[in-house]
């Protein structure tokens, strides 16, 4: 019913917005499956929302990995229309995401922030994420799996990075831990944090220093690679999002629960 | 006790780096310096071509990074 009712409305529009109809050419001719017809309505009104939130403008890289499309399509970056990279085969699930084996695997955004960067810079970034990422469940993301841009499932952690070095740790802690949570870490000056888990806010402090020269990598962090607990759904980075993160977060949820 | 993969010399220099499609073979080290990949490459369809060259790898027992 759903499905149908957004299925009219692209009708009556006449397709689906320009942005998310180069995500299917792009897929297409990479020779990549394509998400099912329902499933397009749904990746299409994503794009929608997050336009109407002023999100999309903000944001460098963006992927959408819980897909009833193939691992190739799931790995599309849909800013940039380019790819992720699935190292040592991290596991896949349709209409979920990727997750870990604890010893090798990870997901390479490609995406370099001191290099590639537009709306991330220094003292204002961020780095969105929605997926499983329980208590103790290690490092879901860092640069190049390193220390740099690190961020630590672990409740009451001090250990959350954005640009802020290999040793900077916050000024206090967050409660940022769930299963089928957004999270979110932003940047708004050189010294202000804003973490979001869900719709909750924490602000805290970090001074800056630089912005990581690295790939971004998920399901890897401090030298050790994500069990199959983390579970990456959705995935960005860009400006801070604060302002935007109620949209932001209806946005995601909406489509991740319509799945 | 997590078995993995385990290449010689001569192995990692043929596989390593390894892609197809969006999937990428890069042997990583484990917490002995030792050059490792997981099982799950075995059954990853991109890494269809190069499945008899994984097969031969030995394997190992993984060893984990001290938590810091």
């Amino acid at each position: 019913m759903i499905l149908a009712s957004h299925g009219l409305i692209a009708s009556l529009q006449g397709g689906f917005d320009a942005d998310y109809q180069g995500i299917l050419t792009y897929a297409t001719t990479q020779g990549y499956t394509l998400p099912s017809a329902g499933q397009q309505i749904l990746q299409n009104q994503l794009v929608l929302d997050l336009k109407t939130g002023g999100i999309w403008t903000k944001l460098d890289t963006f992927a959408v990995f819980a897909t009833d499309g193939n691992s190739d399509f799931a790995l599309i970056d849909w800013k940039r229309l380019s790819q992720f990279t699935a190292v040592n085969s991290p596991t896949f699930t349709t209409n979920v995401g990727f997750s870990g084996n604890s010893t090798s695997a990870y997901v390479n955004t490609n995406f370099n922030p001191s290099t590639s960067g537009v709306n991330y810079t220094l003292n204002n970034a961020s780095r969105i994420m929605y997926g499983d990422f329980p208590s103790d469940s290690g490092y879901p993301e860092s640069a190049a799996g390193g220390l740099d841009n690190l961020t630590r499932s672990s409740n009451n952690n001090t250990r959350q990075r954005i640009n802020q070095g290999s040793s900077n740790v916050l000024a206090g802690p967050a409660n940022w831990t769930g299963n089928n949570i957004f999270k979110s870490l932003n940047r708004t000056s050189l010294t202000n944090i804003e973490m979001f888990g869900n719709l909750t806010q924490t602000s805290t402090t970090a001074t800056s220093t630089s912005i990581s020269n690295n790939n971004q990598w998920l399901l890897a962090g401090n030298s050790a690679f994500s069990t199959s607990a983390n579970i990456f759904k959705i995935y960005g980075m860009g400006a801070s999002l604060v302002s935007e993160n109620t949209d932001l977060y209806n946005a995601l949820n909406t489509y991740i629960t319509s799945l | 006790m997590i078995i993995v993969l385990h290449p010689n010399a001569e192995q990692y220099t043929a596989l390593n780096g390894y892609m197809h499609n969006s999937s990428e073979l890069l042997f990583v080290k484990d917490g002995s310096d030792r050059w490792i990949v997981g099982l799950e490459v075995l059954s990853d369809s991109n890494f269809a071509e190069i499945h008899d060259q994984l097969e031969l790898l030995e394997r190992i027992e993984y060893t984990p990074f001290p938590e810091i």
